[in-house]
């Protein structure tokens, strides 16, 4: 009896000193953190996609992440040029927990929910020195304020810096680039067969025809303009290919054409064009190359001059079309002032509105690169002009069928295919 | 003031002056500073021209024995070819490399920097929490929606189709209009950079010495 | 001789043409590299059709000054300026971005000349908004409304209407001020709007560069066949 109650007092201390002990180790460990966790995961890997330069080094995220946050903790990486060491703490390997997640870095990682899991750091294995691509050992070590010497993984890793011959992350401007290519050729052919294929109208275009007869009973000259930029702009071709069916038509009216030029390269290249219309409107000798001049190399000296040509020729049609930048509304108000019929189009998106309010027509943005082919009534280049629609027919779909799924993902959050479309259109 | 800043300020003030002038009507100051402005522009383009890309380009990397830089330069002076009615030709040849360049990079920029990036911004959750965001992101669909309706060239504009469009027409011209009152107040800071030029460094000094001069 | 003249530019268009998109999903050195090589030719090409340009100007001002025509007075001052800037720029002075009369003629000529003309865009801005304005047709007034919204709600006159508005009726306080509504304008109907147009273009310019490499487009060359 007596000994039954002193073995049950013995357990009331047991139990009463592990609870004790429990509760004073509980309030110990909020004031200080257990030891580090290492992450359980440790790997190198070749950078997708670079040029044979570097490599990337990828861990697992410590669970001490969560409960020493506020403790400065960081990862650091150990370099050593062979697996036996010595390891050496390099100064860019030192890993903070700010943008150091894969999921940060889709163009390496893609987009991948467990991504999130993980971190990383691009490593070069470019020798300074001798700039020669050499092969290196790393481990991973975990620190924080509350610790004199990191935490060390005993995992050595390594890979070899290969050299990638494609950017793997702009895979999807690849797929958009061959679709576009197969419907230009697949149009093309398509038109062919169906030479009475239905444009609906553009007016700014439409009225090419009236603008020039307007000059030619008026006996004042046409004055054409490609634009501010050289032909490092598509838009710059887009509006030469444009000036070639308005030269065809001036040499038949007989009217006379006057193209001053920003750049000597489009200056060349309108020269070549007009002449090659005259000679194909069967009036070589109409053709005057004098009329097709470089006026000035500079934005504002060439408003300044064109401006002046304007007031003093007082040409009965303007042509503006091309990229345009801040001199779009000082060329097409002066040529408002001297009553002229000015037909405009650009692909600078801020310059439309100008054109719209200071121009009788305007091409909106890609009704500039119809123009040419809406002109040209070539079927090969209506059958593109169709091959453009089915483009935009398609991406429309893809952009409502995308938003459509996306409010799906804000029901369905664990359902990652859903944001599928989103992240093909991702600029990686 | 130093003798060469006091005639560089009166000079300018005159430009100023003068390309004004162009605003009431066509005029011998407006003309003669367009004159001086188209050559000393087009000299200082030549310079620049010469500094930064034939002395730096060509003729140092010749000095480098880096030789291959005599294929631009072949093509550059190809372009004199234009001089020549027989040999004109030959210009073709250093077009038809930067026409290849200009379309050869365009594509791919393009697909990537205006296709994707703004099909990937426009593709948004419709239903979210809230009513105005909602609203807004059902707005935004049906602007870019109607907005590529109309650049529909090969489908006619009838029923829905037309309807689309002209809703597309109505997103455009708030666009213009947005636009437009967005660049007035850029424009009008330049004017008034002008007009500080001409009152705080020309005509203020200007007074002030002649009031020197008269009041001792 | 027809090979040269018309199919080579061609295969020299199509060449460059697929060798830079190739570049441009390639990280491989010499495709890397030959793109920037590319760029820098462009670049001595352009400057060197420059003297073209130059020679075209210098002609048309000749032709001028030869027949008299009126005016030519100023084609004289235009050579005599441009012969000085050059012959300051290339013979006198080797470091022309380090002061001199060079950098003297740049500030106090080139620079007020260029601001000036730009500056023309205030008056001109005005003048074609009033214009454009005036027009009775539902567009303009469409474009009018979303301008003046604009320019009103961006400074602080805006929004001291929209307050005085808001305290004096009450009810009108389930409208939005006018600096909210610009905003809304600016970021939701403008923005889907741009958007648009940068779709269609995006594929206007693609479509239109793959004529040119496909060879389909050659009209910039000089005819259509």
């Amino acid at each position: 009896m007596s000994g039954k109650t002193h073995s049950g007092k013995c357990g009331f201390f047991a139990v009463s000193l592990t609870v004790f002990l429990c509760i004073a180790m509980a309030t110990v460990g909020i004031g200080q953190p257990g030891e580090l966790v290492l992450p359980a995961e440790f790997k190198a890997i070749d950078t997708p996609h670079d040029a044979g330069k570097s490599i990337l080094l990828v861990w697992s995220r410590s669970p001490s992440e969560e409960t020493r946050a506020d403790k400065g903790l960081e990862y650091v990486i150990y370099e050593a040029t062979s697996p036996e060491g010595p390891f050496k703490v390099e100064e860019k390997a030192i890993v903070g927990l700010e943008d150091t997640l894969c999921s940060d870095a889709p163009a390496l990682f893609g987009f991948s929910p467990r991504h999130k899991n993980f971190r990383f750091v691009e490593i070069s294995q470019v020798d300074e020195e001798t700039e020669e691509v050499r092969q290196h050992w790393y481990r991973l070590g975990i620190r924080d304020e509350t610790v004199t010497e990191p935490v060390m993984l005993d995992t050595i890793v390594t890979a070899k810096a290969r050299m990638n011959y494609f950017m793997s992350h702009r895979w999807n401007t690849l797929l958009v680039l061959l679709l576009m290519a197969g419907l230009v050729l697949v149009c093309i052919e398509w038109a062919k067969k169906h030479p009475d294929l239905f444009i609906r109208k553009i007016p700014g275009i439409d009225a090419v025809d009236e603008a020039i007869g307007r000059a030619t009973e008026m006996g004042k000259p046409i004055m054409y303009l490609t634009g501010y930029s050289d032909i490092d702009s598509i838009a710059t071709i887009a509006s030469i290919n444009i000036l070639a069916h308005v030269a065809k038509k001036v040499a038949q009216y007989d009217s006379r054409l006057i193209v001053p030029n920003k750049w000597a390269v489009t200056m060349t290249l309108t020269q070549e064009v007009v002449k090659q219309a005259y000679i194909n409107a069967g009036r070589p000798d109409a053709y005057n190359a004098d009329d097709i001049f470089f006026i000035a190399g500079e934005q504002f000296s060439y408003v300044a001059a064109v401006d002046g040509m304007m007031v003093r020729e007082k040409p009965a049609t303007n042509f503006f079309l091309g990229s345009f930048a801040a001199e779009s509304l000082l060329l097409a108000e002066t040529g408002f002032s001297i009553g002229a019929l000015q037909i405009a189009g650009t692909d600078s998106t801020y310059q439309i509105p100008f054109f719209v309010t200071a121009c009788d027509y305007c091409l909106i943005g890609e009704e500039l690169y119809a123009a040419s082919a809406y002109l040209s009534r070539e079927p090969r280049l209506l059958g593109n002009l169709k091959g453009q629609d089915i483009t935009k027919i398609i991406l429309t779909i893809l952009i409502l069928l995308g938003s459509v799924l996306m409010s799906l993902h804000v029901f369905y959050p664990e359902q990652h295919w859903l944001q599928a479309i989103k992240h093909f259109f991702a600029a990686l | 003031m130093i003798w060469h800043e006091l005639l560089g300020i009166w000079l300018a003030a005159g430009f100023t002056l003068a390309i004004y002038s162009f605003l009431y009507k066509d005029n011998p100051a407006y003309k003669l500073a367009e004159h001086i402005y188209v050559g000393v522009s087009t000299g200082y383009l030549i310079c620049i021209a010469y500094w930064e890309v034939i002395d730096k380009k060509v003729i140092a990397a010749l000095g480098q024995h880096e030789w291959i830089v005599i294929i631009p330069t072949l093509m550059g002076l190809a372009m004199f070819t234009r001089f020549s009615k027989k040999a004109s030709w030959v210009s073709r040849i250093p077009l038809a490399f930067i026409i290849g360049y200009t379309a050869g990079v365009a594509a791919p920029n393009n697909i990537q920097g205006l296709l994707i990036e703004h099909s990937y911004a426009t593709i948004n959750p419709v239903l979210t929490a809230g009513f105005a965001p909602q609203l807004n992101a059902i707005i935004m669909l049906l602007g870019v929606t109607c907005g590529m309706i109309y650049f529909f060239f090969s489908v006619e504009r009838k029923g829905p189709i037309k309807v689309a469009a002209r809703l597309g027409i109505f997103f455009l011209m708030i666009y213009f209009g947005v636009a437009y009152g967005y660049m007035v107040m850029g424009r009008e800071s330049i004017l008034i950079g002008r007009l500080n030029f001409l009152i705080l460094d020309w005509i203020k000094p200007t007074l002030a010495a002649i009031g020197r001069l008269f009041g001792g | 001789m027809g090979f040269f003249k018309r199919q080579l530019p061609m295969i020299i268009v199509s060449v460059v043409g697929f060798l830079m998109i190739v570049s441009y999903f390639s990280p491989a050195p010499f495709l890397q590299g030959m793109f920037t090589g590319a760029n820098e030719w462009v670049q001595i090409i352009a400057n060197f059709a420059l003297v073209i340009g130059v020679f075209s100007l210098m002609r048309a001002h000749y032709i001028k000054i030869k027949r008299k025509e009126a005016g030519y007075g100023y084609s004289i001052v235009m050579y005599i300026c441009l012969i000085f800037m050059t012959f300051v720029g290339l013979a006198l002075e080797r470091n022309i971005k380090s002061g001199g009369v060079f950098m003297w003629m740049f500030k106090w000529v080139n620079t007020p000349l260029t601001m000036t003309t730009f500056s023309l865009l205030a008056f001109y801005i005005a003048s074609a908004a009033y214009r454009a304005f005036r027009a009775r047709t539902f567009d303009a007034t469409v474009m009018l409304v979303g301008a003046l919204i604009l320019m009103i709600g961006r400074v602080p006159l805006g929004a001291m209407l929209s307050d005085f508005v808001h305290q004096q009726i009450t009810v009108t306080q389930i409208i939005p001020g006018l600096p909210e509504m610009a905003g809304w304008l600016l970021s939701v109907p403008a923005m889907a709007a741009r958007r648009a147009i940068f779709l269609g273009l995006a594929v206007g310019i693609v479509a239109t560069s793959l004529r040119i490499l496909f060879g389909i487009e050659r009209t910039y060359m000089g005819g259509g066949d």
